[in-house]
């Protein structure tokens, strides 16, 4: 019986309904005093969300001191890649060492897995913070070549504290 | 404020004329403006940002709203009634906009004061379901049928209590126009002896605008979008606007009838009086936003009514109460004379 009445006292003075009320308002009300406390969403490309440290996006490939590329094309990355993304190119140099000449990332067949990075001896190839991959060309680009990705190792600043360079 | 001018000004045929381009014209500046609101405090209701792109923290969103719209091709569906389709959306924004003729703003600015502008108004308003039925019936599509045959049950039902709630001011006021049921208030708001009626009148305003948590003719888990399913560019728009002039129109019959009209709040007492250097129409358009922020908000908040449970609170609950307060304030007018 005291159940019923309960019930009907709840029914009658709209408590529940005043409830949700108040929980909405007061989100609006210190949306409007605070909003970055409050709101989760953000205008995406004027704030960008920053990577967590173990992010795993764009792969880069790194230069050593001298500025030259740190690969030296033992293709242990191709080997480990799970999703076979990456092909290393190499050829004779003059004095009979080995020169990488292409080195080519499928985009769309990586996982992002990380393995290249974790199986390279020489650290050269990372997988950065920047997660910005989209583009307007066509697919064919998607291929990512050599300078690109020497291209995203220069910009440092991105995995500064993720890779000791 | 020199009342014999402000009737002489009142005659002249210039002046309704120039009232009538003012309301029109703020009616429909108000509909994107509304839009922006609407869309702006349910994304910060809902932990969102909302729209930020258009101008200022997104403010001309409505006006680009529209003219994609203006732009947009008007598709007529193969199986559609022609002239029905093509009328059905001019029928149910034409009754919201003169709805707005009778409504007093302010001692001196009210398009024309008929005596019988309540009826006026539950009338004109009734004409512009007509526009949502036609609307789903000439679409041949069975969501907009569904949504316009669950909208005529929703507004039949919830007609009678918006009439019934009405009744009650009606009896405290004495008369049908509305300039005089604002005069009657200038002491104090027809909210407090009222409140039942007021209670009943906002959960039927909310069903009577097909908005949530009544919002079944247009549920767009259900139905895609109801009864205007099959229509695009201004048509749509017309829709559009006629929801958000009718939101506005019974807020403002609200205003009106409930909250006082343009006069300022705790009237009783004297010291209340200053409240009058603030001109009416602020105090109405206050009030009238403030109802139209709740819409917003109830909307935000609460989920969507099933079909039978609609009908249950409508005719099981809303009707006798109102029926109840028929009679009580019958009792208590007849006691007190």
């Amino acid at each position: 019986m005291s159940g019923r009445l309960k019930r009907f006292i709840r029914t009658i003075t709209l408590i529940d309904l005043l409830k949700g009320l108040a929980l909405t308002g007061s989100v609006w009300v210190r949306s409007i005093i605070t909003p970055s406390r409050v709101l989760v969403t953000r205008p995406y490309p004027e704030v960008k969300r920053p990577a967590f440290p173990a992010f795993k996006g764009h792969h880069a490939l790194l230069r050593g001191e001298d500025g030259a590329i740190r690969c030296v094309g033992c293709g242990i990355c191709a080997g480990v890649c799970p999703a076979k993304a990456i092909s290393v190119y190499t050829e004779e140099g003059d004095h009979h060492e080995k020169v990488v000449t292409g080195y080519e990332i499928n985009a769309f067949r990586c996982i992002y897995c990380g393995l290249c990075q974790e199986a390279c001896p020489k650290d050269a190839i990372v997988l950065t913070r920047l997660y910005e991959m989209a583009d307007y060309d066509d697919r064919g680009l998607y291929i990512w070549k050599m300078d690109r990705l020497l291209k995203v190792g220069d910009k440092k600043p991105l995995f500064r504290d993720q890779i000791d360079l | 404020m020199g009342s014999d001018l402000v009737k002489m000004v009142k005659f002249l045929w210039g002046y309704s004329i120039l009232q009538i381009v003012i309301v029109m014209g703020f009616t429909l500046i108000m509909v994107p403006f509304l839009t922006w609101v609407e869309r702006k405090v349910i994304g910060h209701m809902q932990v969102r940002l909302g729209p930020m792109r258009v101008g200022f923290h997104g403010i001309l969103q409505g006006i680009a709203d529209g003219l994609k719209l203006l732009l947009k091709e008007n598709i007529v569906p193969s199986g559609a009634d022609r002239p029905i389709f093509m009328l059905a959306p001019i029928l149910s924004l034409v009754p919201a906009l003169i709805a707005f003729c009778v409504i007093p703003f302010d001692t001196w600015f009210y398009i024309t004061d008929i005596n019988i502008a309540v009826l006026y108004i539950l009338a004109v308003s009734s004409v512009g379901t007509y526009g949502i039925i036609l609307a789903g019936w000439s679409s041949n599509s069975k969501y907009a049928l569904l949504g316009a045959l669950r909208s005529a049950a929703q507004v039949i039902s919830y007609e009678l209590a918006i009439g019934m709630a009405l009744v009650g001011p009606l009896m405290l006021a004495g008369t049908f126009s509305l300039v005089g049921i604002t005069e009657a208030q200038s002491r104090h708001w027809f909210l407090v002896p009222q409140i039942t009626a007021f209670f009943i009148y906002y959960v039927a305003m909310l069903a009577e605008t097909n908005r949530s948590p009544f919002d079944l003719p247009e549920a767009e888990t259900e139905l895609v979008a109801g009864f205007h399913v099959e229509y695009s560019g201004m048509r749509f728009a017309y829709f559009f606007i006629a929801e958000y002039a009718n939101m506005m129109l019974v807020s403002s019959m609200a205003t009106v009838v409930f909250l006082g009209g343009w006069n300022p709040p705790f009237q009783d007492w004297e010291a209340m009086h200053v409240l009058k250097v603030i001109p009416g129409v602020f105090w109405f358009f206050g009030k009238m936003m403030m109802l139209l922020f709740s819409f917003i908000w109830v909307r935000s908040t609460f989920p969507r009514f099933r079909y039978d449970q609609l009908m249950r609170l409508g005719w099981k609950f809303l009707i006798p109460l109102a029926l109840a307060n028929i009679i009580v304030t019958g009792i208590v007018l007849a006691i007190t004379g």
